[in-house]
């Protein structure tokens, strides 16, 4: 038996195919989860990627949450399900309100795609656990609108609650402002819910999964989430 | 710098107090987003010939 990991597809989405490279390649079966179905088929753990759902027209995300499948995956985030958004599929989940904030353009106005390096903040989410506290992932960014917004008070919360799971980091570790790509509030990169099993980041772990494109570092978020539904499935068998 | 946009709505409802309701939903809903931006709607009636 292995782990099911559902890629939901919007129409205008481009990296669902990345991802069910990515967790096919840790031994892990992908299906995609079409944005007009009301189920999410009995997947093991849900994936929202990246691309430009709808066109992004009125605000990046604001008409993907309305999909058909958007209903059913907050059913099963509710439920406790393991929910990852990557780069649009994070700003997707901030819309459908299963995380805090909303995005903001990028400061400097400009689309960036580059390489960053990001620290894991938290290790207790199904996509960090595989992860060392404050180890340094270095990953691709791709977006014109990563830059976290939240009043003072979201802030704050997510803070105390150990809510911010990655931040914009140097190469060492270092939160500083020169690493910060995009004018993210205290460099939020990626956040989780109070629950911790919805997950949502800008940079894309599943582009950096070999070498060959660069870096290896993003295998460990898919990583986290197979491992936790291998030990679980190895214990119950 | 702050950027805005305007939409304008046809909608069908019987009295002006109706309408904002509709298009307050609508706002809070879909076509603002609380978090980052405001808005304000402005009514205008128009009489079906």
């Amino acid at each position: 038996v292995s782990v099911r990991v559902g890629v939901v597809q919007f129409p205008g989405t481009n990296c669902e195919l990345d991802v069910v490279w990515a967790v096919e390649r840790l031994g892990a079966e992908a299906r995609i989860l079409w944005h007009g179905d009301a189920s999410v088929h009995g997947v093991d753990a849900v994936v929202v990627p990246g691309g430009f759902a709808h066109g992004d027209y009125l605000r990046t995300g604001a008409i993907a949450r309305f999909s058909p499948i958007m209903a059913a995956v907050t059913r099963f985030a509710e439920r406790g399900g393991p929910v990852l958004g990557i780069c649009n599929g994070f700003q997707v989940l901030l819309e459908a309100g299963l995380l805090p904030g909303a995005m903001v353009r990028n400061r400097g106005v400009k689309f960036v795609s580059r390489h960053v390096c990001v620290r894991v903040e938290q290790t207790d989410t199904p996509f960090t656990l595989a992860c060392g506290t404050g180890q340094v992932l270095e990953l691709p960014i791709a977006h014109g609108e990563g830059n976290y917004f939240a009043d003072p008070a979201t802030v704050a919360s997510l803070e105390g609650q150990r809510q911010v799971v990655f931040r914009y980091a140097t190469r060492a570790g270092e939160i500083t402002d020169g690493a910060n790509p995009n004018g993210s509030l205290n460099n939020i990169a990626g956040i989780c819910n109070a629950a911790r099993n919805v997950v949502g980041l800008m940079p894309h772990p599943e582009r950096a999964c070999e070498l060959a494109l660069g870096s290896a570092d993003g295998r460990v978020v898919l990583q986290s989430v197979v491992k936790a539904f291998t030990e679980r499935i190895a214990q119950s068998a | 710098v702050s950027i805005a946009k305007t939409i304008r709505l046809l909608v069908d409802a019987p009295t002006e107090e109706a309408a904002l309701r509709q298009v307050d939903e609508m706002c809070e809903r879909l076509l603002a987003n609380p978090v980052i931006e405001r808005y304000t709607v402005e009514i205008e009636e128009l009489v079906a010939s």
